[in-house]
C-alpha cells in the first residue's frame, strides 16, 4: 500500500529544481531553530530529572546558565545543520518545506564545508536576507560556499509510481470478501 | 418459435442426406446441384438459430420483468416490522466473526492511508502558499530596484555535470 504523492499544482511542479526564494527558506531555518531548541529544552529536563533521581532527595529542573545555554544550543544547532546537508542534502525544516541545498555543480555538500556554512548561518542569521534582493535568490552563505538552495518536494529514494497512483488520487484496495461466521 | 424448431429439423434431414446422396453418386453428377442444396439448407438454419436465440433473450427478459414485479408486490404486502420481529437478529449478529471482518477490511490501512493523503496535501498547501510568497516579494523587491528582467532561478550546476537526482528538471 506504499505509495508517493505526484505534485499537483503546476506551477509547483515548474518550480522544482529552482532556486528557492527568501520565504521557504526562512520558515524552513526557523523550523530547524524552533526543533532544536525543542530537543534541547527536552532534554535538559530529562537530563536534570535523571540527575536528581539519582543525587538528590527533591526532583526539580534546574536551569544551566545562560551563557551555557546558547553555547550549547549553538553547537547542536551547527552540527545538526552540517548533518544534514552532508547526510540528506536538507535538514528536517528543509523536508517539510520541500527545500535541498547541494553543491553549486550539483553534487552533495561535504562535511568541512558544510560545517563552515552551518557555522555561519547559526552564528549569523541575517545571511539569509541577501536572498530578497539578490537577483538569483542566494542568500550571503550560498556566495561565499557556493551551494544552491532548491525546491525539491519529492523524497530523494523514490519508489516507482504506478499507473494508479499518478493522479494523486487515493487508492484503496476493494477486496471481494466473504462474511467469516464464526463457527 | 416451433417454425423454427421445424426448419432446423428439415435442414439438419436435408444436409444429411445430401451427405449421403454425394457419396452415392457420382462427383461430376452431383456436385453443382448439391452445393446449390447445401448453400440453401445451411443459410436456413442460420436464419432459424438467430431467430431462436432472439426469442430466447425476450422470454428471457420478459420472465425476468414479470418475476421482478411479483417479488416486489410481494415485499410491499409484507409487514417488515413483524418480519424483524421474528427474525433473531442477536443469533445473527452472534454468528459473525465480526475481527475477522475487521481484519479483511483492513480499516487501519484505509485510515492510515487517509491520513496521510490528507497530512501530505496540507504540506503541499503550506509549500505552495510559501512558492507564492517568494515569487511575489522577488517580484515587489524586482519592481522596487527597476529590474526588467525577471531572476534567474535556474541553478546552472556551473556549466557542467548535473546531479544524478535531476530528471526533467525535477531533482527527485
Amino acid at each position: 500500500m506504499s505509495r508517493h504523492r505526484d505534485i499537483r499544482s503546476e506551477r509547483a511542479q515548474e518550480l522544482q529544481g529552482l532556486r528557492a526564494g527568501f520565504f521557504s527558506r526562512a520558515v524552513a531555518s526557523g523550523t530547524d531553530v524552533i526543533l532544536v531548541l525543542c530537543v534541547y529544552v527536552g532534554a535538559v529536563v530529562v537530563a536534570s530529572i535523571a540527575w536528581d533521581l539519582f543525587f538528590s532527595n527533591s526532583i526539580s529542573v534546574s536551569a544551566p546558565p545562560h551563557w551555557l545555554n546558547v553555547l550549547i544550543l549553538w553547537i547542536v544547532l551547527v552540527v545538526y545543520l552540517a548533518s544534514g546537508w552532508h547526510f540528506a542534502g536538507r535538514t528536517l525544516g528543509k523536508q517539510m518545506m520541500g527545500l535541498r541545498v547541494v553543491f553549486s555543480n550539483g553534487s552533495r555538500l561535504r562535511f568541512p564545508r558544510a560545517l563552515l556554512r552551518a557555522t555561519l548561518c547559526a552564528t549569523f542569521f541575517p545571511v539569509l536576507l541577501l536572498a530578497i534582493v539578490d537577483r538569483r535568490n542566494r542568500g550571503l552563505e550560498d556566495v561565499i560556499f557556493g551551494t544552491v538552495v532548491s525546491y525539491d518536494w519529492l523524497p530523494e529514494v523514490s519508489e516507482p509510481l504506478t499507473a494508479g497512483q499518478m493522479d494523486g488520487q487515493l487508492e484503496i484496495e476493494v477486496r471481494e470478501m466473504s462474511v467469516p461466521v464464526a463457527r | 418459435m416451433g417454425v423454427n424448431a421445424s426448419t432446423l429439423v428439415a435442414g439438419e434431414v436435408t444436409a444429411r442426406t445430401v451427405k449421403l446422396t454425394r457419396a452415392v453418386l457420382p462427383a461430376g453428377l452431383a456436385e453443382g446441384p448439391l452445393e446449390a442444396i447445401e448453400r440453401q439448407v445451411g443459410r436456413r438454419q442460420h436464419e432459424a438459430r438467430r431467430s431462436e436465440q432472439q426469442n430466447l433473450d425476450e422470454v428471457t427478459k420478459a420472465a425476468e420483468s414479470v418475476l421482478n414485479r411479483v417479488v416486489v408486490e410481494i415485499v410491499d404486502m409484507l409487514d417488515m416490522e413483524q418480519l424483524i420481529d421474528h427474525v433473531p437478529i442477536n443469533r445473527v449478529v452472534a454468528r459473525v466473526d465480526l475481527p475477522a471482518v475487521i481484519e479483511e477490511i483492513d480499516l487501519s490501512g484505509i485510515v492510515r492511508e487517509g491520513t496521510k493523503g490528507l497530512g501530505g496535501e496540507t504540506l503541499d498547501n503550506a509549500r505552495s502558499g510559501l512558492m507564492a510568497m517568494d515569487q511575489w516579494s522577488a517580484g515587489l523587491i524586482d519592481r522596487i530596484l527597476r529590474r526588467r528582467e525577471p531572476r534567474d532561478l535556474s541553478p546552472d550546476w556551473n556549466g557542467a555535470n548535473q546531479p544524478d537526482a535531476v530528471i526533467s528538471g525535477v531533482l527527485t
